[in-house]
């Protein structure tokens, strides 16, 4: 190789170094957590979870979901969204004991939640189930007919044991966004819960907002894989989450 | 927001945890034998009548009662009187009932007696202070509202509560520390803010900073694996597969890489993956794929002459690779600048993502060999700056580089627990990472003195 072809590739590699090094240093920790105001409004209210409080001074919710629910790409289980909401709940009602159950399983979506609806949710007999879906379906390009059919039919199975729901959309994230039709699996999950009546907590159009009105950068709430939650991100979804679900409790 | 690990409380409470252990152990050694004997002694249960009165049933109760308290009174009565008797070198020694015992001075840390010290034990009503001090790190209200549920009270041998009793958390502290309540440790887990699962974990860390060796073993054993340590048990199972694969690694080193490939994408196929703790977790690493990164710097080593044999194509590999990690930079702030997040085409994020961890995305595997391959290419082994005074702890640092990387991943633990504790800001980050830079090169430098040394001797 000749001498001059080894210098340019020498430095390329040195500019290559040094813009990653500007990579390691992101923006430092902003402890907002935004939203536009009726991003909170999850279009139901809970009655059923204010007449368990007032009845067993208890609130026991099951967060139902895949990765994004167990917390995957959190530095630790206390990271994850529903470790989150948990905290905002018992702190806003502290003489209630709430219970969250951390029900997450990663790579799953609506086919393998409905097989463990009887023992992951019904055998906690909770109050309200969080329920978290859609990204993997899209990721796997499940026909939106069926996903339609089958959140529907789960939602018809947990009210028919009395069991109030809030619906969580998919993340905003690189991998998500870059899909064809990943809008059709959002309409999918806002036509469901208009149909049902259901509460909806809109993760996508929040994560949107940090993105673009916020102009957080990717990298603030994402993980480098392009797909999952990091701490900020987890933590700011459950206290939103936790939020909302208050303003949805009847006083 | 992070949970704060407040450091300097953690080792005030280990030091009152230590005292606490020397006296629990002393206690807890004078009281094992009597509890022994108790199970040994309690009546055997009277086989089930074939017609049931409860007349004879209240009576054989009673008697059994009447039996176990008498067994008890006569336990009592020979444990509060002393025995003696003499050990080997004559001297008279306390005969204590107990299969172990110490007696152990805190302020001199002297052991002025011991029987069967050395045994191993299981820790049992001790862990119990461990309870009590991750509870109160937890930061917990101690007037905190508790119902007794029956998932606490099922199968605790020795408790004072039954199931739906309401009382607070700091009562359930009095009962745990003072009553050694089995149920009350339970609850205290179940209520607190890390749940019952999250407790468990919380102590263990707890047991990494109190008692390094043991969590040394627990992690050799890859049962123990708190975050940033996910990394040592992949490291731990693929260094024991070279123990059966290295003959062919070394006769057939390509082929034995084509084996570990065939592996990596079946693995990948069908999603094999190791089950971990908590129960429905799986390995953060997949060892199925992830061994294909070892297995590809192993065939590497064992040809020893991959650079020579890539040399022809130079031409072709060398801007592929400059390519590659240009698109990957491009991405890679794509992340951080939201204007270049625009630029990136859905088609093209459709093809990358997700750039998984645990599988070994591809992706991350090409961006790897794209950055060895120029490093190899940029950096011969006889360049003149290597031999640079600057140079040398880089240099040392790789001579070393199984034990650098085993101290680096405790002290990436390390560095997690102080961030966590002063909080996550640019000074805190800049000087931890000096710090644990300097940490690794001085014990590179060790190593090599000691070698050294070694090798004079």
């Amino acid at each position: 190789m000749s001498h001059r072809r080894g210098t340019a590739l020498r430095s390329t590699f040195v500019a290559l170094a040094l813009t990653s090094a500007c990579a390691v240093f992101p923006a430092m920790a902003k402890e907002r957590c935004g939203y536009l105001p009726g991003q909170l409004r999850l279009g139901a209210e809970l009655p059923k979870a204010r007449a368990a409080m007032n009845a067993r001074k208890a609130l026991e919710v099951v967060a139902l979901g895949s990765s994004s629910t167990q917390g995957y790409g959190a530095t630790s289980p206390f990271h994850s969204y529903p470790a989150e909401l948990l905290r905002v709940l018992q702190e806003s009602y502290p003489s209630i004991k709430v219970t969250v159950y951390n029900r997450g399983i990663g790579g799953q979506d609506v086919t393998q939640m409905l097989e463990r609806l009887e023992r992951d949710v019904f055998a906690e007999h909770p109050d309200l189930v969080v329920w978290q879906l859609g990204t993997n379906a899209a990721l796997r390009s499940q026909n939106v007919a069926q996903f339609h059919r089958l959140l529907a039919g789960g939602i018809a199975r947990m009210h028919a044991k009395g069991i109030e729901i809030v619906l969580m959309t998919p993340q905003y994230a690189p991998a998500f966004n870059a899909l064809e039709n990943e809008e059709d699996y959002l309409a999918a999950m806002r036509e469901v819960a208009q149909e049902t009546n259901v509460a909806l907590f809109p993760r996508y159009e929040i994560m949107k907002f940090w993105f673009e009105n916020e102009r957080l950068p990717y990298a603030r709430f994402i993980n480098r894989d392009g797909l999952h939650l990091n701490d900020f991100g987890y933590t700011c979804i459950g206290r939103l989450l936790g939020e909302a679900i208050k303003r949805a409790i009847p006083r | 927001m992070l949970i704060r690990v407040p450091v300097g409380r953690i080792v005030a409470s280990l030091a009152a945890g230590a005292a606490l252990f020397c006296i629990g152990a002393v206690s807890e050694a004078q009281t094992a034998g009597p509890k022994a004997e108790t199970t040994a002694t309690r009546p055997a249960r009277s086989t089930p009548k074939s017609s049931y009165s409860a007349a004879s049933a209240k009576a054989r109760r009673a008697r059994l009662a009447r039996a176990r308290a008498a067994a008890k009174a006569r336990e009592a009565r020979e444990a509060r009187t002393p025995r003696f008797r003499v050990d080997e070198s004559g001297r008279e020694v306390p005969d204590v009932r107990a299969e172990a015992a110490i007696i152990y001075d805190p302020e001199t840390r002297e052991v002025l007696w011991g029987d069967h010290v050395e045994d191993q034990r299981s820790m049992a009503s001790i862990t119990k202070v461990m309870t009590a001090l991750v509870f109160l790190d937890s930061g917990a209200d101690l007037a905190m509202p508790v119902t007794v549920q029956r998932s606490d009270v099922w199968r605790a041998s020795t408790t004072y509560l039954r199931s739906g009793y309401k009382l607070t958390a700091g009562d359930l502290l009095n009962l745990l520390l003072v009553g050694s309540d089995n149920a009350a440790a339970r609850a205290l887990a179940r209520v607190s803010p890390y749940e019952s699962t999250g407790f468990i974990e919380q102590m263990n860390l707890l047991g990494l900073v109190q008692e390094p060796t043991r969590a040394v073993l627990e992690t050799a054993l890859l049962r123990f694996r708190p975050a940033n340590l996910d990394v040592l048990p992949l490291y731990i199972v693929v260094l024991a597969s070279f123990a059966l694969t290295l003959p062919a690694l070394r006769r057939a080193p390509w082929l034995t890489l084509a084996g570990s490939a065939l592996v990596y994408f079946v693995a990948r196929r069908f999603g094999w993956n190791l089950a971990a703790f908590p129960e429905g977790k799986t390995w953060y690493f997949d060892p199925f794929m992830w061994q294909l990164a070892f297995y590809l710097g192993a065939a590497f080593a064992a040809d020893g002459r991959v650079g020579e044999r890539l040399r022809p194509y130079a031409k072709l590999l060398a801007p592929t690779a400059v390519v590659t990690l240009l698109i990957a930079g491009f991405i890679a702030l794509s992340w951080e600048f939201n204007a270049l997040g625009h630029m990136v085409p859905d088609w093209l994020g459709r093809l990358i993502y997700p750039i998984d961890k645990t599988t070994l995305d591809p992706l991350r595997l090409l961006h790897f060999l794209a950055l060895a391959y120029l490093a190899q290419l940029l950096i011969r082994p006889d360049a003149t700056f290597l031999r640079w005074p600057l140079a040398s702890p880089l240099r040392r640092c790789g001579e070393h580089s199984l034990l650098v990387f085993c101290i680096g991943t405790f002290l990436s633990f390390s560095a997690h627990i102080a961030l966590d504790a002063w909080g996550p800001t640019l000074t805190a980050q800049l000087l931890v990472s000096a710090l644990g830079i300097g940490v690794l090169i001085a014990v590179a430098y060790i190593a090599d003195w000691y070698k050294k040394k070694q090798a004079a001797a």
